[in-house]
């Protein structure tokens, strides 16, 4: 008999403590909502175990992973069709540090596209050819969103928070 | 501004360890079943629903016949969709027995109920604690969810749902259900004000535990307080409180739990002001071992200043369990689809 799912039962803990907050991260950043992020980072994480897929490296796992999930946040935010602040109250909940607060708050202010490669780049330091894979654009597309997300986002942050 | 701090701000972001564990216990459920009061689904529900009524009331009988012919006099639509099976297993004094069954395109749904032989473990409490299997000869997603709990015979009901992982119709064929424990004696506290006055926390040392063997949530990047002796008057049986305290000006509060795989303790803590306003926590968490026993650790970070504080009251939701029940427990039944 098959069993329901391409991983054994024991690798879902692992796999949540392993890439858990990374995936939380990137859910957060895009979909700006505590409740739709970590069923943004649960749908991930049984996608991860149903197609267990075989994997090179870490490292392209957790490609696969930021690309799964990024795809997840993106269909949501489509499903949505609006894109509301992030809540003050939601962001203290799940940060550590509250000078955390300001800069994130001014990167979820940025539109969808600027937010996903600003984080993939400078967050979890994935490469501009793998963040151009992740986002179905080409490499130079990459580098000009990273170049005016960041300007954008230093914008923001200079207005509201210097 | 520099990379380094988008990056520090944003890996500042974690998932709390009940977040994590949520995720872990729906996946999981999602995957290979797990029984859970959280799901219903139609026409389950409805026979469910019918099921509450009938068991909550005052009927003597031997279970599994007297559920099967009073959901078929209560609801004969809905009881004519399940096909009477009543099988049974019985192990470490414990009998399951598969009660009906039903197939309608790709979703199975079996009804079982749980009886304790022999004392008073089996109660309405009950909980297969992720140790709940469903085998089937395609690739399926399965859930269990607690229906009910009778006094009179100490039984309880459970619904079993199967469902193809393509769509694909199901068709009939053998199902095997088996576990190997159950958790039950469980308790639900639901808002509990933790008697302490946060006007007068202090700053306080942290560092590791001796044996300590695991940490997560963050924790990884900073010391948690050093466990202290266990609060007299915390009022929750089986959590302890082992720290309270201010670290930078953030206040933690720490708890442990003992033998954590066999009972699945856990709980969350806020803040509330007379106001009304709430404060809710990040939490971070570790294993430690002492005098040979597995703890295990959950701190509460809350985003407050201490000046703050005295205006809060600490209040919890915890859940715990009292006993744990292993065994062996299978039953293999055949399904054909219902016309």
């Amino acid at each position: 008999m098959r069993q329901s799912s391409g991983r054994p039962a024991d690798e879902v803990e692992a796999a949540v403590e392993a890439y858990g907050d990374m995936l939380y991260r990137l859910c957060l950043v895009m979909l700006k909502n505590r409740s739709d992020a970590e069923d943004a980072v649960q749908d991930t994480i049984l996608r991860y175990m149903q197609k267990a897929p075989a994997f090179e490296s870490r490292e392209h796992e957790k490609a696969w992973l930021l690309r799964v999930a990024s795809n997840r946040c993106r269909d949501l935010l489509r499903f949505r069709g609006r894109d509301e602040p992030i809540a003050p109250d939601e962001l203290r909940a799940c940060v550590e540090a509250p000078e955390s607060c300001g800069i994130i708050e001014a990167l979820t202010s940025l539109p969808e596209k600027f937010r996903l490669v600003l984080t993939l780049y400078y967050v979890e330091e994935r490469p501009v050819a793998e963040i151009a894979k992740i986002i179905g654009r080409t490499e130079s597309a990459v580098k000009m969103r990273l170049q005016k997300g960041r300007r954008l986002l230093e914008e923001v942050y200079r207005k509201e928070y210097m | 501004m520099e990379n380094i701090t988008i990056q520090n701000a944003v890996k500042d972001i974690h998932l709390s360890s009940i977040t994590k564990r949520g995720i872990v216990k729906n996946v999981r459920a999602e995957l290979w079943g797990n029984c859970s009061r959280a799901k219903w689904h139609r026409p389950a529900a409805v026979v469910a629903a019918v099921l509450c009524l009938v068991l909550l009331t005052p009927v003597r009988a031997a279970a599994s016949t007297s559920i099967y012919d009073l959901m078929y006099a209560l609801s004969p639509a809905i009881a004519q969709q399940f096909q009477p099976v009543q099988l049974a297993d019985e192990d470490n004094g414990i009998r399951m027995e598969v009660v009906s069954a039903s197939i309608r395109g790709d979703t199975a749904q079996v009804y079982l109920t749980l009886r304790d032989l022999t004392g008073d473990r089996v109660d309405g409490t009950v909980d297969l604690f992720d140790s709940y299997r469903i085998n089937r000869p395609f690739d399926s997603t399965g859930r269990c969810e607690f229906v009910a709990y009778d006094d009179e015979t100490g039984t309880a009901t459970l619904l079993v749902t199967i469902r193809t992982m393509d769509g694909s119709g199901i068709g009939g064929g053998k199902v095997t259900f088996s576990f190997r424990q159950f958790l039950s004696r469980k308790t639900h506290y639901e808002d509990v004000e933790i008697p302490c006055d946060l006007g007068n926390i202090r700053e306080t040392a942290t560092g590791w535990p001796e044996s300590w063997s695991y940490s997560g949530g963050g924790l990884s990047e900073r010391e948690p307080m050093l466990p202290g002796q266990p609060y007299v008057g915390f009022p929750v049986e089986g959590i302890s409180l082992t720290g309270i305290g201010l670290v930078d000006g953030a206040l933690r509060v720490q708890t442990a739990v003992e033998n954590y795989l066999e009972n699945d303790n856990h709980g969350r803590l806020w803040l509330t002001d007379s106001r009304g306003g709430r404060i809710e926590s990040g939490s971070t968490q570790f294993i430690a071992e002492k005098d040979g026993r597995r703890l295990d650790y959950v701190e509460y970070v809350f985003p407050s200043t201490p000046e703050a504080l005295a205006e809060y009251r600490l209040h919890g939701e915890f859940w715990t369990s009292g006993l744990l029940t292993t065994g062996n427990w299978s039953v293999t039944f055949p399904l054909e689809e219902m016309e």
